[in-house]
């Protein structure tokens, strides 16, 4: 067999040699060394190190992802809106709810039905989630203000004529609320629903028992 | 985290950012062959891989998953800028990638000597010898037979033998890096 060239030995990097390659190899200390050399080059490649990206490339993408849709805004967090969201949606259904079971009092303007859905939702493009979100913002705020409302004076359970219910939309109201306090501890708004629907649970049970007995 | 990011959590599309993109760079900086060129194609690749993250299922590690979808956006980049550019003026098939402060010299040769291969032999060495695929995933992801791969591979490797002992004459704009 005639010497063997450079695209053979990179070959020997990575397969066996026949027979006869390995006679030639043998015999000519020269070409084992060039077969050396190719895997040491090659070992070399794999051990090139990964790169770092220039500086600023993440703020590029953010942009880039930002106007994609894939992202929320620069400092929100788009499960912490979901979990919002679905606190809106609780106090819509809480509210909404409770005034079915009233005699007499009317629910304020702007919560009378659940009509916030907590399912994710899709949105073409960034203006549109985020008019999305104003539009569940306002909602909310609605929603919390008449919770506040029934809650104060005469007070919630004075009106309700259903504890079943009451409490069922007190637990749906716990849920989502604990949920968002999970997600932002140190938030006062999220930890003042929870702690108002826990000890309005407390007191609905204690209520309902009482007469019971 | 994944799940997070997948929901449009900014901080956790972050953290993946922060924790991947060198090896996603490095790969996308090698097979483009430029800097200005990998940045964009680097970014084209998170967006892809950020928008199918839906689809991720776990079969694969995820940094596995993530490197194939910045190679195939790479290669894609690749391509359509070689349209482009045949459209417009003939330019170089490669501009090559200058030195970094910090590489070692062997480093900085082997980098120098990659962006000199021909673009088809550049890419295979790339994807198996620094990124570790195998023939057939390479032929896969390039669309040849994995013979084909195997025969570039082996030339590949024996022209860069032979720009690193200094065989092979240098383009000028090699010359220009040549510290």
């Amino acid at each position: 067999m005639e010497r063997l060239n450079l695209e053979q030995l990179a070959r020997l990097v990575d397969e066996p040699p026949t027979p006869e390659e390995r006679a030639v190899l043998e015999g000519d200390p020269g070409l084992r060394r060039e077969l050396d050399a190719l895997r040491s080059q090659t070992e070399a490649l794999g051990n090139l190190p990964a790169v770092l990206p220039p500086p600023g490339g993440w703020h590029e993408l953010e942009k880039k992802l930002m106007a994609a849709g894939l992202i929320l805004g620069g400092r929100s967090n788009a499960h912490l809106w979901r979990k919002w969201l679905q606190v809106a949606a609780a106090l819509v259904i809480f509210v909404g709810g409770t005034t079915l079971g009233w005699v007499t009092g009317s629910a304020p303007a702007g919560f009378g039905g659940a009509e916030v859905s907590s399912e994710p939702a899709s949105y073409a493009s960034l203006e549109e989630a985020m008019a999305a979100v104003d539009e569940a913002a306002d909602r909310y705020r609605a929603a919390y203000g008449g919770l506040q409302q029934f809650v104060s004076a005469e007070g919630l359970r004075g009106r309700s004529r259903d504890p079943a219910a009451h409490i069922a939309a007190l637990e749906t109201l716990m849920a989502a609320s604990r949920a968002a306090v999970e997600e932002s501890p140190g938030d006062p708004f999220w930890n003042d629903v929870y702690v108002r629907s826990l000890a309005e649970h407390d007191f609905t049970i204690r209520e309902v028992i009482a007469d019971w007995r | 985290m994944i799940r997070r990011a997948c929901e449009g959590d900014n901080r956790a599309v972050r953290a993946l950012y922060d924790r991947y993109s060198p090896r996603v760079y490095a790969v996308v900086r090698r097979i483009a062959g430029d800097d200005d060129l990998a940045e964009d194609y680097a970014q084209e690749a998170w967006i892809r891989a950020i928008r199918a993250l839906p689809t991720f299922r776990g079969e694969a590690r995820f940094s596995t998953w993530l490197h194939r979808i910045a190679v195939n956006s790479a290669l894609q980049a690749v391509r359509k800028e070689k349209t482009r550019r045949k459209r417009e003026v003939a330019l170089p098939d490669v501009i090559p990638v200058p030195p970094r402060i910090g590489d070692t010299l062997m480093q900085r040769k082997l980098e120098e000597a990659l962006a000199e291969l021909p673009d088809g032999m550049r890419k295979v060495l790339i994807l198996h010898d620094v990124e570790g695929y195998t023939h057939e995933e390479i032929g896969a992801a390039l669309g040849v037979t994995s013979g084909t791969s195997k025969s570039q591979l082996f030339k590949a490797r024996a022209k860069m033998r032979r720009m690193l002992k200094g065989h092979e004459t240098r383009p000028k704009e090699i010359e220009a890096w040549s510290v």
